[in-house]
Parts: C-alpha cells; structure tokens; sequence
C-alpha cells in the first residue's frame, strides 16, 4: 500500500528550524490496520499528514501504491488522494452549512460521481453508520459521537483503500469512542487500510501493528497477533 | 457540482446574516449612489441627442472684446443677424430664431400668462417634433397660427385635436385670435428646445435693424463637412460691412470701441458649455465638468464597496478556512475551491444588485428634487446602459470574488486543518486595500465636510442686504402713477413694508467718469425707496431722497467696487456720464452688497432714478407673518392696476 524511505520533514520560520520527522522507514501492506502512538510533539500528526498527501516531506521517498509521491505539487497530490484516501480526524471537520447527507456526498460530487449512485451510496454508507434518520439535520444538531460517524460515513462513502484517522475517539466518551473503534475494526475486516494516531492504549488494542514515535523518529513497533 | 455551490452560497449568507448585510448593503449602496450617478451624467450627455439634425445645428454666439482686453460671450444675437449671415454665407440652408416671451391669454373666465416662443416659419425643418394633429410643414405659415404642446391642447381645449381652434392673446398690446396650426408632442425632458407654445416671428411688429443688441438665440443649419471656420470668417466680412455706420453713430454717441466676433456653437455643445450657455428659454446648462466629476465619485464609490468586499471577505476567511482544509483533504482542488467563493461572491452580488435597484427606484424622487431633473428608472434600460451594468456586475464580482477566492484555496490545508493559519503580517494586498479604503473614505468625508460648509456659506453668508421676504414681481408698462397706485393699495395691507419699483436683473451700461475712465457697472433703475426695501447702509453721502426733486435726473449712488474701479478718491460731488450721454452727480455711495452670483466678487454698481430708463419689476418687502394672506393681497393689487400684463408672481 504504502512504503516511506528516511523520510524527514523540517519546519523553518524566521528564527528556528524544526525537525518534525528524523528518517521515517515505513511500510503499511494492503489491509493492515496500523496505530501510531508517542508524546505530543513526537512527528505523529505530521507523518499522518504526509502520507495522507495533504503535506509533503523535506527529504526522503514516499511510494503510494506504486508511485513516487514525495516530491508531487499541491495539485498533482490533490489528484492522487481524491477517492483513495478518507480521513477521520477528532474534531470531525464536518461543514456546518450541509446537511449530514450533503457531507457525506461531498466526496463523490468531486469525483462526479452521477447523480443517482451517489444517492444510493451515501444513503448506503449513512446506513451503514445507522445514521440514516438524521441525514436532514446539520451537523451542530448532533452529539459528538453522531458527528464523528456522519466523518467515517464520509470519509468511507468513496470506498478508499487507505483511511487516515487523527485521534478519531479524542473529542467522544468512552461508549461513542468504543463504537467508533468498532466502525473502524469493520472497515479494516472488509479490507480496507487504516493508519491512525492515537493516545489511547485501548483505541490502540483494535490495530494490528503500533509504531511508537520519539522526537521525529520510531523507537519501536509492536505486532498484535 | 453549481447547486452544491449556490447552496452553500445561499446558507453561508443566512447562517452568518451580520456579515451578509453589511457586505450586501455597502455593496448595494456604492452601487446604487453608482447607478443614480450614471443615470445623471447620461441625462447631461444624452441632451438634445434625438434631434436627426444634431450635427448640422449651430448656434451664433458673440463674443465682444473691450479696448482693455475684458471678453464678454453671449449666446445670443439680435434680431437681423441671422437673415443677414443666411443670405450672404451660402453655407447656410436654414435659419432660425428662436425668442421666449410671455404672453396673456385671455380663457372663458380668466386672463393666463403663457410662455411662448417667437420662432421662424422653417422651425420644424430644423428641430423634430411629433405632430399629433396638423402638418408640420404648414404649421407656421400664417402669421395668426399657433403650435401647442399636447399638454397645453389638453390645458385650453381639452383635447388634443385642436387644431383649428383658436385662442385669445394679448400680442403687440392688443388680444387676438390665433388658430392652432398644429398640437405636437411634449418636448423630451432632455431636450434644450422646451417650447410649448409657438407662434411665427414674422406675426411680430419687431423690426429691429440693430446690430450691437443680443437678445435671442439664431440657429442655423449648415451641412456636415463643412468649414466652420471660414464661415465664421465670412461672418467678420458681413458685420465689417453691414454694420459698419452702426458701429461708427455707436463710437460717436456713447464711446463704444468693442470689437465683436461671432462664432458658431454646435448645437450638441449648448447644454454644457460653460461660456455661452443655454440662454433665453432654452433649457438652463449643465456643467460638463460637474459630470466628471460626478462620475469620479461614482467610480470611487463603487471601487470602496469592492474593497469593503474583499476586506470583510478576507477579514471572515479565517473563519472559513477550515472548511477549505477539509474540503481540500476530500477531493476538492483549488480551481473548483475557486469556483465554489467567486460564485458565492456572484449571488453576494446578484442580491447587493437588486437591492442597489430597489434603493435607485425608491431614492430616485428625492434625487430629482435634490438635482432639479426628472430623471426616469427606464434610462436605465438602455442597451449600452445595461451593457455596462452587466459589465460592472462582472466586474465588482470577479474584483470582489477573486482575490479571497485565491487566497482561501491557497491555503494549506495542514495550516487550515489544524488552525494554524495567520493572515497577519505578510497580507501587503490586504493591507494596501485597507488603506487605500480608509484614505478614500477619509478624503470623502473631508470632503462631505467641506461642501456641507460651502452649502452653509451660501445659505447663512451676509450678503450686505437683508434677502429675507423680498419679492420681486416682473410687470410691463410701469409709470409714476400707477407705481404711486400700487405702493398705496398693496400698503393697506400691514404686512406690505415697503415697496421699490426697480429695473429687471441684470442691466449692464457704458459709463465714464470725470477722469476719461471706461467702465462698464451693472445699471439699477430704481426710485428713493430701495435702501429701506433692500435693507442697504450708506458708506458715504445719503441715497435717493424725496426732499431732492432733482434726484430723478441728476443724481447716481454707486457701490464701494465702483469707487474702486474707478480709482475715485472723493466720489461724492463727482460727475458720471452714463451712456456717453446723461451726467448725473454721484450723491451717495452704498456698502457693497451682492448682487450677483456669490462666486463673483461684488461688481461695480450705480443706481439711476430716472423714470425714462424705464422699469419692470416691483420689489417688495414684507414681513414674515400671515405670508399666503400677504402674497394673495399683493396679486390682486398687481391685477388690478395691469390686467393685461406679462406677470409672474
């Protein structure tokens, strides 16, 4: 699915240079759901960033599925994420003027997906997350929880092979966060690739493989059987 | 992928309804402000624009030059100038005079006064008009025919087929019938040429042969392509000729040494000429450079309310700006990002918009109050005219729409997503904008400010005189005893306080002082009443007295801008010779006053009282109590001592 080589990202301002990432090796394989752990600061967001091509590293190789993606521009990267990669993030980054349906079908009106298939997948993914009695309301007439599944509802609506999630239970209680994590575990059982950072040992226990991150660098890897 | 955007379009102005009505009202405002402007300047331009002969049309104007280099310009002519420049420059195929006068009509049970004009039989060669009845290349033969407006048709005859009707007026002193000719449309309001009424100039008994005596505008027709410049030259040849004894008895009897051109005004420039404007009832002049600097306002207006626009658009792109991250982490790329706010720049437009013609239709009576026009909402409908709206609509909407367009899909969805952008500090456009907004907005109220100060000036300066509840009354055929009649009837009535008669505004004559000093000061003929009625101070000496008989024909008060002009150290006693021929002693200097238009200095002045130069006005004061009751007074006493007269109250 996705290998990085010594991969670095550097921040500069005027005063200071800061290295986010220190020669990152990764390799994440085709159904692998992989949780990446460490101390705030540590580079987690960063890489997570990088390889959801929203940012581009410094230094170093990034192969997604098959290509060389490092070194693409803004635009070139915005074409290869459309449809192969959703995200979930913890504050559930939905549009406050759309409709639970119309956020979700926003991922299929950039791929033009027609009219009538869009219907029936956002209606099938709103299902899906048991959300389907709520796709008229706006997302500030949703709890927390309701709100972060209208996210994976989106972010799963355009059947991408990796998801990236952010800290996805951070903003959810304990109950809606064990959903959540369950919704992903699904995702990952049909096939579909997930990295995602978290703080959560328990959210964790879901992954099949954590990286630990220390100051732009991973320090260790554990494999779950 | 459009609805999505006008959706979102459409919620983002109901969810954040301050942010939307600030930028919808500033923009509609600056483009209704816009729109009334535009629709003034193209009244100013679009004057006289209709007539088919626009181009062939010119107005003989003059211009005389003193021996001390003084010009003075006069858009009008007299009355053997055009018959005489016709019938020896051939470039001329049509000539027309063209003289407002006020006529009474006598109607089944009262006595009106009309205004009409006095022009040549080929007046509608010339100038189109629509006949509703009658034939236009008939309508001025006779001498006893009319021409009405529709308006006056429906006024006297309650139709407007009335041709063959007739009506009674009072011409060359004495009533007589005269049979409507023709009933044509009402003038367009853009239109120079207002005349309502019109009657052959052949009809009138006025033969005057002078030369050096402007008192009506001569038009002529002369083809296109032809060389104005040498018909001007022409001009100078016939005037050298045909005036020439007039020129020399002039010299001989009252000095005159001025030397006169005459000059050929198109027609298209009369309404905004500033040197020889429209004069004599044609429709008061515009000023061109009023409408340029009109239409810079406009542009500037306009130009704050794009970047009040782009400001606040930017100023709540912070706020938006996550919604571009995510946007962008789904899918999105920048042109369609694009897309999404210049289209929501376009609806924030559309409605600014509507609401900028709502306010033009609704502001629209009160700005033809303010600007003395009666200017229409259809102007508006005119092909170029909505061109250009369109194109400013496109225009405020990409220059509004554009730059934050460009500037939220530019961000970097990381920074977005994660809060961290700042727009502080490196934003130089924005920053350049505000500025340039704060600097534009400033020198407009500085100069709000100002004309507001000018506007007080003119209405609160001391003008010298106390110009409170004077009334002026124009009236023919005014002698000693019927002024002794009138002052005496209209003083029964408390509320009269004085009364003056007084030549009508705003003679100029020749006078010469005891030093050989030419001068030129503004004449009022009046009698020893004026310095009560006006409420004048005397510098010096003391003003026309009943106790002097001789005053009427001897004596002269002058203004202090006479005494100056004329370099006169000790005035009273001194001798003036008016006209190169009357002296009269100056007994009395006044305290200047203004008696012209404030943008002028005071002029030079001298009162006369001598009854044979003639009257045509009473000037009255009254007090400020009971006015409609005093005024209805003054009208029946003005009645009844002229019945017949070409008055205006």
């Amino acid at each position: 699915m996705l290998q990085t080589q010594n991969l670095q990202k550097i921040f500069t301002t005027e005063e200071v240079e800061t290295t986010a990432l220190n020669g990152i090796n990764l390799e994440i394989i085709d159904g692998e759901f992989v949780a990446i752990m460490g101390p705030s600061g540590c580079g987690k967001s960063t890489l997570l960033n990088i390889l959801g091509l929203l940012d581009s590293p410094t230094e170093g190789s990034y192969n997604f599925h098959g290509t060389e993606v490092a070194k693409l521009s803004e635009r070139q990267r915005a074409r290869h994420r459309k449809g192969k990669i959703g995200f979930v993030f913890q504050s559930f980054n939905l549009i406050d003027e759309l409709t639970v349906f119309e956020n979700v079908e926003l991922p299929l009106l950039y791929l033009k997906t027609p009219s009538m298939e869009r219907k029936i997948r956002v209606e099938s993914a709103l299902e899906r997350m048991n959300m389907m009695h709520r796709r008229n309301h706006f997302p500030q007439q949703l709890s927390g929880g309701q709100q972060q599944r209208v996210a994976i509802a989106r972010a799963v609506v355009a059947k991408p092979k990796l998801i990236l999630a952010d800290e996805p239970t951070g903003n959810l209680d304990s109950a809606n966060g064990k959903d959540v994590m369950k919704l992903l575990q699904e995702l990952n059982n049909e096939g579909t690739t997930i990295a995602m950072v978290t703080h959560s040992p328990y959210d964790a226990g879901f992954s099949h493989r954590i990286i630990y991150l220390f100051d732009g660098k991973i320090v260790t890897e554990n494999f779950h059987v | 992928m459009i609805s999505n955007y006008i959706k979102i379009a459409w919620r983002n102005i109901i969810i954040n309804p301050l942010y939307s009505v600030s930028n919808i009202s500033g923009l509609a405002l600056g483009l209704a402000i816009c729109m009334l402007i535009t629709l003034f300047v193209k009244d100013e331009l679009s004057f006289d624009q209709f007539f088919t002969k626009k181009r062939e049309i010119y107005r003989l104007v003059v211009e005389e030059r003193s021996p001390e280099g003084e010009v003075r310009k006069f858009g009008q002519t007299g009355l053997i100038h055009g018959p005489s420049f016709q019938l020896q420059a051939s470039a001329i195929t049509n000539m027309v005079r063209y003289q407002q006068q006020h006529y009474a009509i006598k109607t089944d049970d009262d006595i009106v006064v009309q205004s009409a004009f006095l022009v040549d039989s080929t007046y509608f060669n010339m100038f189109d008009a629509t006949f509703v009845d009658g034939n236009k290349y008939k309508a001025l033969y006779d001498p006893q025919s009319i021409v009405i407006t529709k308006k006056l048709a429906e006024k006297y005859f309650n139709t407007i087929s009335a041709v063959g009707k007739s009506l009674n007026i009072n011409f060359d002193e004495e009533f007589q019938n005269f049979t409507v000719s023709g009933v044509i449309e009402n003038p367009p309001v853009n239109s120079s040429m207002q005349a309502e009424m019109l009657i052959p100039i052949h009809k009138s008994k006025n033969r005057d042969n002078q030369w050096i005596n402007f008192y009506i505008n001569t038009f002529f027709e002369i083809p296109e392509g032809t060389d104005i410049a040498n018909v001007e030259k022409q001009f100078a040849l016939i005037f050298a000729t045909d005036a020439k004894d007039q020129i020399a008895d002039a010299a001989k009897e009252w000095n005159y040494k001025d030397q006169l051109t005459f000059k050929l005004q198109p027609f298209l420039d009369i309404h905004l000429s500033k040197d020889f404007k429209a004069v004599n009832g044609m429709k008061e002049s515009g000023n061109i450079l009023f409408s340029y600097f009109l239409s810079g306002i406009a542009l500037f207006i306009l130009l704050i309310a794009c970047i009040n626009f782009i400001n606040l658009a930017i100023a709540r792109s912070v706020e938006r700006s996550k919604e571009v991250g995510v946007r962008k982490a789904i899918g999105s790329t920048r042109k369609q990002l694009i897309c999404q706010f210049l289209s929501e720049s376009f609806l924030l437009n559309g409605f600014a918009f509507i609401l900028g013609i709502i306010l033009t239709y609704t502001a629209l009576p009160v700005f033809n109050q303010l600007s003395d026009k009666q200017l229409d909402f259809s102007y508006l409908f005119d092909a170029k005219l909505l061109t250009i709206f369109i194109a400013i609509f496109l225009l405020t909407g990409l220059l509004a729409g554009f730059y934050p367009a460009l500037l939220l899909s530019g961000f970097n969805p990381v920074e977005t997503l994660y809060g961290r952008i700042n727009l502080g500090g490196k934003n130089l456009l924005q920053k350049s904008l505000i500025v340039f907004q704060f600097s534009l907005a400033s020198f407009f109220i500085i100069f709000a400010i100002v004309q507001y100060r000018q506007a007080n000036l003119f209405v609160t300066k001391d003008l010298g005189y106390d110009d409170q509840n004077l009334i002026e009354i124009e009236a023919d055929g005014m002698t000693l005893s019927k002024i002794g009649v009138v002052e005496n009837e209209l003083k029964k009535d408390p509320s009269v306080l004085n009364v003056s008669p007084i030549n009508p505004c705003c003679w100029m004559t020749g006078v010469s002082t005891k030093d050989g000093k030419e001068m030129a000061p503004y004449m009022k003929v009046t009698n020893y009443n004026l310095i009560n009625t006006m409420g004048l101070t005397m510098k010096e000496g003391r003003f026309f007295s009943p106790d002097f008989p001789g005053d009427s024909t001897q004596s002269a008060i002058v203004n202090e801008s006479f005494v100056k002009a004329g370099n006169m150290k000790d005035p009273i006693g001194q001798t003036i010779k008016v006209m190169n021929r009357d002296n009269y002693q100056i007994v009395g200097v006044v305290r200047d006053y203004h008696h012209t238009s404030l943008y002028q200095t005071v002029q030079p002045q001298v009162f006369i009282s001598n009854p044979q130069q003639g009257w045509g006005a009473f000037l009255i004061r009254i007090s400020d109590k009971n006015i409609p009751k005093t005024l209805d007074h003054i009208k029946d006493v003005i009645k009844s001592q002229f019945p017949y007269p070409s008055l205006q109250i």
